[in-house]
Order: C-alpha cells, then sequence, then structure tokens
C-alpha cells in the first residue's frame, strides 16, 4: 500500500515518493499502468500557475482495489505541501487538477474512488470510469465530452457524489446496477443520466437540466428522490420497467413539446408522491399520486443554474414529511 | 525555456494559426492537449499552430490529428490520426484515413470482439460494439438470474 503524489511536470527524483520528488505524468502513466496495487493512495496536484495534464493515450489500471484496500486517487490544491494532504487540501471548483483527455480514456477499476479532479474530453467512448469497475465512488468530480461519447460511466453498484457531467451528443452519466447518484448536477447534455440498463438506480438531490431526449432513463426498482428535472424533452423515460419510485421531485419540463415521466403502456407498477408537476405533458402511462403540486414550482432563475425556489412557491413545505410517521 | 501561456492547458478543437509565431517560436510546451476532432469529408491532420512556427520542443502533449511544423519535436507525445467509423468508435487510421484499429481495442479483446477493419459495418451503426456487447451480457445475465430464481423457488415448495 504505496501513498504516490503526481504533479504534471514532477520534481526532484520523479519517483512519486513525496510533493518534492513527485511524479511527472509520465511516470505517473508507467506506475497507474504497471506497479498500482490495492490500497495505494494517489495525490495529485496541477502546477504553481493551475496548469493540469494531457492524456497521451488510454490510461488503464491492471489491478482492483478491494473492499477493504481501495484505490483512491485524490485531487488536492495547488499550493498543497502537506504529506500526506489533509481535508483542507482538497480541491473544489477551478482548483481541481483538469486531464484533458483527447479521444482517451482515463480508466479506472473496481473498488476505486476518485475525488476533486476534472476531465474533459471528446471520445466517442468516454471519458472517465471504466467497463470493469463495480464498486466505484466518484466525489466532486466534473467531467465532460464534447463529443458523441458518455463523459463518466460506471460499472456495478457505484456512486457518484457532488459530481457535475455534461456530454454534448451522448449520455452524461451512465450507471449500471445498483448505481447512486447523489447531489449531482447532470446538464446539457443529448440524455443525462441512464440507468436503463440497471437495476436498483437511485438518484436522489440531482439536478437534472437541458437535455435534448431524455433527463434521465430508468431501469427497474429505480427511485428518484428530491431531485430537479427541468427543461428536457423527457424528464424521465421509464421504458417497459416496473416499480418507478418518485417522491418529493420538481419536474418542470415547460419549454414547448415536453413531457415529465414517460412510461410504455402495460407498466403499472410504480410509485409516485409528493411530488410537483409543471410540463408540456406530465405523465404518459404514469399515476402521480395523491398529494401532487400541480402547478409552476416557481425555481428562481434557472437559466442561470438558481434553481432554489423563489418566494411563493407552491414546494415550501409541499414535500412528504414522514417525521410524524416515523416517531420523530 | 517552457512555454507558460500553451503548457498544461486544454487547446481541444482550438486553432492557433492566427497567432503570431513569435509566441511559440524557441520554446517548450508541455502536458498540454492540441487533439482536433475530425472533420466530415476533410482528412486529418489539420492545421493548427501558425504556419511559420519552428523550433518548437513538445513534451507529453496530445497532438493527435495535427500537423506538426517543420523543426518542431516530439517527446511523449502522441500525433495519431484519429477518424470514428461507422461502428461510432474512434479508429487510428494511416496517413490516407484507411482505419487500422479502433481505440478500444484492449475492451474488444476481452469481449472477445472483432477489432479489424473489416469489422466496421458499410452504414452507420446504431450502437457503439462494445456497449452492444455489454447490454447483451447483461440481458444473459438477467435470464440466467431468472431461471435460478425459479429454480429455488420450485425447490423451496418441494420441501414444502
Amino acid at each position: 500500500m504505496a501513498t504516490k503524489y503526481v504533479t504534471p511536470n514532477g520534481a526532484g527524483s520523479k519517483d512519486g515518493s513525496d510533493w518534492s520528488n513527485a511524479y511527472d505524468y509520465s511516470a505517473f502513466e508507467t506506475y497507474y499502468e504497471g506497479s498500482l496495487a490495492a490500497g495505494d493512495v494517489i495525490y495529485i496536484k496541477p502546477e504553481s500557475d493551475g496548469s493540469g495534464f494531457s492524456l497521451t493515450s488510454d490510461l488503464t489500471p491492471f489491478v482492483a482495489g478491494t473492499i477493504t484496500a481501495p484505490v483512491k486517487i485524490i485531487g488536492v490544491k495547488k499550493e498543497t505541501t502537506n504529506t500526506p494532504p489533509v481535508g483542507s487540501d482538497y480541491a473544489y471548483g477551478t482548483d481541481r487538477p483538469l486531464f484533458t483527455c483527447g479521444a482517451y480514456n482515463f480508466a479506472i477499476g473496481s473498488y476505486f474512488q476518485v475525488m476533486n479532479l476534472r476531465f474533459t474530453g471528446s471520445a466517442t467512448d468516454y471519458t472517465t470510469g471504466t467497463s470493469t469497475g463495480d464498486y466505484c465512488l466518484v466525489v466532486n468530480c466534473k467531467a465532460t465530452n464534447t463529443s458523441s461519447g458518455y463523459a463518466l460511466q460506471l460499472d456495478n453498484y457505484s456512486t457518484v457524489i457532488g459530481c457535475e457531467v455534461d456530454a454534448a451528443s451522448d449520455i452524461a452519466l451512465r450507471l449500471d446496477v445498483g448505481g447512486r447518484a447523489i447531489y449531482c448536477n447532470i446538464r446539457d447534455s443529448s440524455s443525462g443520466a441512464s440507468f436503463a440498463a440497471a437495476t436498483h438506480g437511485t438518484a436522489y438531490g440531482c439536478i437534472i437540466s437541458g437535455c435534448s431526449t431524455n433527463g434521465m432513463t430508468a431501469g427497474t426498482n429505480f427511485a428518484v428522490i428530491n431531485s430537479t428535472i427541468y427543461d428536457c424533452s423527457t424528464g424521465i423515460n421509464g421504458g417497459a420497467y416496473n416499480l418507478g419510485i418518485l417522491i418529493n421531485n420538481i419536474i418542470n419540463c415547460h419549454e414547448g413539446g415536453q413531457t415529465g415521466v414517460s412510461y410504455d403502456s402495460g407498466h403499472p407498477y410504480q410509485y409516485a408522491d409528493y411530488n410537483c408537476w409543471y410540463n408540456d405533458t406530465d405523465v404518459v402511462n404514469f399515476t402521480k399520486g395523491p398529494h401532487a403540486v400541480n402547478s409552476d414550482p416557481k425555481l428562481k432563475d434557472p437559466a442561470n443554474d438558481d434553481f432554489t425556489l423563489d418566494t411563493g412557491s407552491p414546494c415550501f413545505d409541499a414535500g412528504m414529511q414522514p417525521d410524524a410517521n416515523i416517531g420523530l | 525555456m517552457v512555454n507558460r501561456k500553451y503548457s498544461g492547458r486544454d487547446f481541444t478543437d482550438v486553432r492557433l494559426t492566427d497567432k503570431s509565431s513569435k509566441e511559440f517560436n524557441g520554446t517548450e510546451i508541455r502536458n498540454s492537449c492540441f487533439y482536433q476532432q475530425y472533420i466530415p469529408g476533410k482528412t486529418p491532420p489539420y492545421d493548427v499552430f501558425p504556419r511559420d512556427m519552428t523550433n518548437v520542443h513538445f513534451v507529453c502533449c496530445n497532438l493527435d490529428n495535427v500537423k506538426i511544423p517543420k523543426e518542431c519535436t516530439l517527446e511523449k507525445c502522441t500525433n495519431k490520426i484519429i477518424i470514428p467509423q461507422n461502428d461510432l468508435t474512434d479508429w487510428f487510421c494511416d496517413s490516407n484515413g484507411n482505419p487500422i484499429e479502433p481505440l478500444d481495442k484492449r475492451k474488444r479483446i476481452k469481449l472477445k470482439l472483432p477489432y479489424g477493419p473489416d469489422s466496421i459495418p458499410l452504414t452507420k451503426a446504431e450502437q457503439r460494439p462494445v456497449q452492444a456487447k455489454l447490454d447483451e451480457l447483461r440481458e444473459q445475465v438477467k435470464k440466467a438470474q431468472k431461471i435460478v430464481t425459479k429454480s429455488i423457488l420450485s425447490s423451496l415448495k418441494e420441501l414444502g
């Protein structure tokens, strides 16, 4: 279980042992594809002028982490000197190290945890994630694909928390069985989040906006809770899946010819309640539930990414309030 | 001398031909991505840098689909021709634009999918081969799970 340090240009002997001997990209690539082991922790920071990394081929690990020894890849601020870094060194926003991927793929393996990084690429495949990576965790990352591929794809039982994803011409976030998207901003994509091949997917506290086909595509036993879906051609496309669960969401697809939630006919085993509906067509083959709010949620300024509720919104105190029922 | 202005930056699909070559000449550019996406009907590489740019040393840069000006040198860089094909996948191509191998070759080998140029369909596919295969495998797993579940339930019934 090694701890490694990486900067774009590296430093000292470039053996990755500490910041003064940090790997450069080339040495990092050799290590990542050759001697990476379960339990390794990799700290990555930009150069002092904020400059980042460029992939020159697919970056693919040939090992996995384990449940007791995950591989951790953590982005920290350019000013970081602590060895190892502490929580206050973690990078946010444009401080996060940037990997420009071109047509290549920053892949991870099973039981990998990736935090505080940015990826941008134009791959027809995807910019990060991997078809072999189950049980992964991606936190506070931003992934953009400007071409016809996914921005972020993870395999079974993986979780994405606090991430921003967009893919100009494809699915921004593709998850598989048991995939979870929590507090994510999924936007301006052909299709926002796809759970279509996945059972037991969950989206909690997400904002999904500006998707030209579907905000989300569901799988069987798919739950969407406390999320806002805005300006998507179809907010949630459930297709032929059963057991869609929608609670406490705002579904506001009202820009002309848009639909809130659509399921194929003959799949009535769904549950929804306490959602706010304001769409050109609210539902197709779907029942809103007895406590639906059927009016404009009055989002403050969604065109400029402010999805908070404005004064007079009917959504204040209109969500499910389970406290009385569970003894709180 | 490291060129701070053009190092460690994302210049994907950005053309710098209108810049003065003085901004580049005699410098070292590190860790930048100058990748240019394929423009339909126009075989790469494309002009990205000023025509009279000279003596630039690139290190760890992505220069795929980029025309390298004379007397510039590359170290640990990539400078390939990449063109998407009818299978919706990016392929490495020769200088005439003929496909050689797909970028996702490793995944195809793992999934026992063909990866030669003859595997490219004549018309545009609806789905990438790797994704189609993964979806097919998922369906098979689902079917197998159903059969196992039915079998366990029937065994439990028999046991009373």
